[in-house]
């Protein structure tokens, strides 16, 4: 009791809104990541009307044949995605990071620009080479696009920015003295890839593999546009749950969606810190050494993938811009005028996407911020901070797709029923359905543990002791946060906004379930329009949300280097 | 305005291991006083713990005759630095060391008058403006000592805050924080594991080892007459002799004895209760050479000793490896330990 009495006694102001931060960041992962989740489980084991069932509805939907086959579909999409994707992402940061390659940085761009688009267009461009109609079909290179080919395709892409996100980490953290070593010993350049380089690299591969099977196992874009007849869960769910209004079933399939991605995210874990750990910190940097044969074929490479990745882009541009593939191919910027799309207003929908990203980045990067400063920079309250670490690297485990199906089971309900109890709870976020404040939610949550980690990253760059020298100097947390932290962070925050911006911008996996008719959002109409059948005014909204998002990035690019530039200035400056 | 510190009966036990084991400290209003020891003696723990970052497990700190150890640091007015210098290095120096009174709702007249007397005290009054990453190390340094002095503190802590600068730099910025402790009389705690370091700043040095205060005293004390065996090895070098050897040689009736290489005599010419022994090693050291030498006995065992030979002189005797000298323990500098600590 006495403790107790010193500890409260030991509280001060500051701690107390420390305490309530972190508390505030918890319960907002609690509320809308936990108990969405758990509002998934209860309603998968349970029938239409709420009954507890145990497992029958898993009983049930692996007794239907074509339920099945949605499985190993998607099993099959996925892994040849995978290993298609990882495949060409290796050798391509292979070549950046080790080879003397010319335009190192416009290879790397033209590489991450899938990350800027929604995939749908990625299943559009294909629909113009490889259609029925296409450009490529019809100068005789005829693929069965439709279905299993045009979904590998179309991840594999999909998949490449983010494996080669993960490859180039793996490969920029070299041992310099290794290879050196091996050379004095006269090791063949085979040999030294062997035994260096892929076992430097294993625990990134690993990751690159897991991250983009993931991504191929829950992506609804894609099989959406060119999946055909073709069922993979992600489609099939939606199926079920908007079409159907299956929930029961589609929260069985929302379960299967997330075991891939909960085993992913612990094999992630586990690499991650072994990766950190396998380099020493007085490694030193890899030297690039010229290798005429292997340097060109390394820029060949380069150079045919990012040739590659721009056709796409460019037939996307192409078809929006084309009156009538294939029959009037006089110019156009009709397909741009958003406002007579058949499928609904698009520039309503439009200018929705574009508010939403916004708000969801606002809010999102000053969630994710302040919980990651509260756990990284706070003495008190392990526990606490434990947990809410632990709730914030979740979302990184929870496909898109659960997301939305969690959030619309959770936000849809006007009462809860709690299981084998005859009470019941109002519900009361479900007015929040049906606008656009539940998008907002949805992708803050899905997006959350990326900018997480950024901040934590940058925060755990800053020096510990700024905040006992505030202390020390009887100045409190908050204001050492306005006056320095938050400037030093300030290239970080903005990271965060844009990624909670441009993911928001072009996500369909999770919204797909969460957007009403009265506010229709960019993504989902592109995916309504494809299905009425009109693709070029699709591409156009494609392309319009790729154009901001690059926009966006240049912004953010251009700002970053001023900022270096200023500082690069003030120190020459310095030491003159 | 400077205190006295009392720390009373303190442990401090995170999960199983015990970093501070019923440590008592008084310390006066004025003193300079340096925590050294090996890294994990707990000395950065107390340091913690008088700056009330962490809590004691047991036990009480006193600042003055108040009571303070639920007390947080922000009402406990000391200044600290550390190793890191802790700079914030988007605010330039002028704005380092106002920081803590920007708080203070003092006028910016006053702000400015007392910003500009400590970076005179500091002498670097043509730096004001620069930011962090456009000093030096040892004038980063310097920055932080003004910032914390300048919120007029009771005592000053410093955690290591000359191991991350350049020799030169740190001899120098030695000096300067003496002399500024001095002319503030301001209560000081440092910590260190550089003995040159503790025996050069500070008024009184406490050597602690595996959470437990080994000795305390003067900088002469400890060196001159350390208490136990961890303190006498920690502090310079010195020869261990055991108690066997010693009783042999007729050193001490009872117990370890000991001698620091300096206070051995050595000549060439056999002098009268010298004794004999051969060259093994010679090291060059600078100033002095230290010659290895080896005292062989059948009976009594073998002694091997390190002597320190100033430069000039072991270069007058041509001293080789193998050449046979005679050496001379004085009683009066032999140190006796009688139990093993």
């Amino acid at each position: 009791m006495n403790r107790i009495k010193e500890k409260i006694q030991h509280c001060t102001k500051e701690d107390i809104v420390r305490f309530l931060a972190i508390y505030a960041v918890a319960v907002f992962l609690i509320l809308f990541l936990v108990c969405p989740l758990c509002t998934l489980f209860i309603k998968a084991f349970q029938d239409k009307n709420g009954a507890f069932v145990g497992l029958m509805q898993f009983a049930k939907y692996f007794s239907s044949r074509s339920m099945v086959y949605a499985i190993s579909n998607t099993f099959f999409v996925a892994i040849a995605s995978t290993l298609i994707s990882v495949t060409l992402a290796f050798f391509f940061s292979y070549a950046l990071s080790r080879k003397n390659v010319p335009f190192k940085g416009f290879f790397r761009y033209v590489g991450m620009i899938p990350i800027f688009a929604p995939t749908m267009l990625l299943g559009i461009a294909l629909i113009y080479l490889f259609g029925n109609k296409g450009i490529l079909t019809a100068l005789g290179l005829a693929i069965p696009l439709y279905g299993k080919v045009g979904i590998i395709i179309a991840e594999s892409i999909y998949c490449f920015p983010v494996a080669t996100t993960i490859l180039m980490v793996a490969f920029s953290a070299a041992d310099n003295r290794l290879y050196e070593a091996a050379e004095t010993m006269g090791t063949s350049a085979l040999r030294k890839m062997l035994t260096i380089t892929i076992p430097n690299v294993k625990y990134g591969l690993v990751s690159a593999l897991f991250v983009a099977f993931t991504y191929s196992f829950t992506d609804f874009g894609a099989p959406s546009v060119v999946g055909g007849n073709y069922n993979v869960l992600a489609t099939d769910v939606y199926k079920q749950v908007v079409g159907q209004q299956n929930f029961n079933m589609g929260a069985v399939v929302g379960i299967i969606l997330l075991f891939p991605a909960v085993l992913s995210f612990v094999v992630d874990r586990i690499t991650s810190k072994k990766q950190s750990a396998a380099i020493s910190a007085k490694a030193v940097p890899y030297q690039i050494k010229p290798h005429r044969s292997s340097d060109f074929a390394a820029t060949v490479f380069c150079f045919i993938i990012s040739l590659a990745m721009l056709l796409f882009f460019a037939v996307a541009l192409f078809a929006s811009v084309i009156k009538l593939w294939p029959y009037n191919l006089t110019f156009t910027l009709s397909n741009y005028d958003l406002s007579n799309a058949a499928a609904g207003n698009g520039a309503a929908a439009f200018r929705n996407s574009i508010l939403i990203s916004v708000i969801s980045a606002f809010l999102g990067t000053i969630l994710t911020f302040v919980g990651a400063y509260m756990i990284e920079k706070s003495k008190k309250f392990v526990i606490s901070r434990k947990i809410t670490y632990f709730l914030s690297i979740t979302p990184l485990a929870i496909p898109g797709t659960v997301v939305g199906l969690s959030f619309i089971m959770f936000f849809n309900a006007p009462i809860f029923q709690i299981p084998f109890t005859e009470y019941a709870l109002v519900n009361p976020f479900h007015g929040i359905y049906g606008t656009i404040w539940i998008i907002v939610l949805a992708n803050m949550v899905h997006f959350y543990s990326v900018p997480f980690s950024t901040a934590t990253t940058a925060l755990k760059r800053i020096d510990k002791e700024f905040e006992t020298v505030s202390e020390s100097l009887a100045v409190p947390f908050y204001k050492t946060l306005r006056r320095v932290t938050l400037p030093m962070c300030f290239p970080a925050i903005c990271e965060m906004w844009v990624y909670f911006f441009v993911n928001s911008l072009v996500t369909v996996s999770a919204v797909v379930f969460l957007y009403s008719p009265a506010s229709p959002i960019a993504p989902v109409m592109i995916v309504s329009m494809q299905g009425a059948g009109q693709t070029a005014p699709a591409a156009a909204m494609c392309m319009l949300l790729l154009f901001i998002n690059l926009a966006m990035r240049l912004v953010y690019e251009g700002l970053r280097k001023h900022q270096q530039k200023k500082a690069k200035i003030k120190n020459q400056g310095g030491q003159g | 305005m400077s205190v006295s510190l009392k720390i009373s009966n303190v442990s401090k036990v995170f999960d199983k291991n015990v970093a501070l084991n019923n440590v008592n400290l008084d310390i006066q209003a004025g003193e300079f006083i340096c925590l050294l020891g090996p890294s994990g003696c707990g000395k950065s723990t107390l340091l913690r713990i008088i700056a009330g970052l962490e809590q004691p497990s047991e036990g009480k700190v006193y600042i003055g005759d108040r009571d303070v150890t639920n007390l947080p640091p922000s009402r406990r007015n000391f200044g600290i630095m550390f190793q890191s210098y802790a700079l914030f290095p988007n605010l330039s120096a002028f704005e380092n060391v106002a920081y803590g009174l920007r708080n203070k709702k003092m006028k910016t007249r006053d702000i400015e008058e007392r910003v500009n007397r400590l970076f005179d005290m500091i002498k670097l009054s043509n730096a004001k403006n620069r930011l962090p990453s456009e000093m030096s190390g040892g004038e980063q340094q310097r920055v932080a000592l003004a910032r914390a002095l300048a919120t007029e503190p009771d005592f000053l802590l410093l955690d290591e805050p000359l191991s991350a600068l350049d020799a030169k730099v740190r001899i120098s910025l030695r000096k300067e924080i003496c002399n500024i402790q001095k002319e503030l009389k301001l209560t000081t705690i440092m910590v260190t594991h550089d003995q040159d370091e503790a025996l050069t700043m500070a008024d009184r040095i406490i050597v602690m080892n595996k959470a437990v205060v080994m000795q305390s005293g003067t900088p002469e004390e400890i060196y001159e007459k350390p208490e136990n065996q961890f303190v006498a090895d920690f502090i310079g070098s010195i020869n261990f002799i055991d108690d066997r050897k010693s009783k042999a040689y007729g050193f001490s009736q009872k117990g370890e004895t000991a001698i620091r290489p300096e206070k051995i005599a050595i000549s060439r010419e056999k002098q009268e209760s010298d004794m004999r022994g051969k060259i093994t090693d010679i090291e060059f050291r600078g100033f002095y050479d230290r010659v290895s030498v080896n005292v062989n006995h059948i009976i009594y065992g073998d002694l091997n000793l390190a002597v320190d030979v100033p430069f000039q002189t072991a270069k007058a005797m041509e001293f080789h490896v193998n050449d046979n000298v005679f050496i001379k323990l004085p009683r009066e500098e032999m140190l006796t330990f009688e139990t093993r600590v």
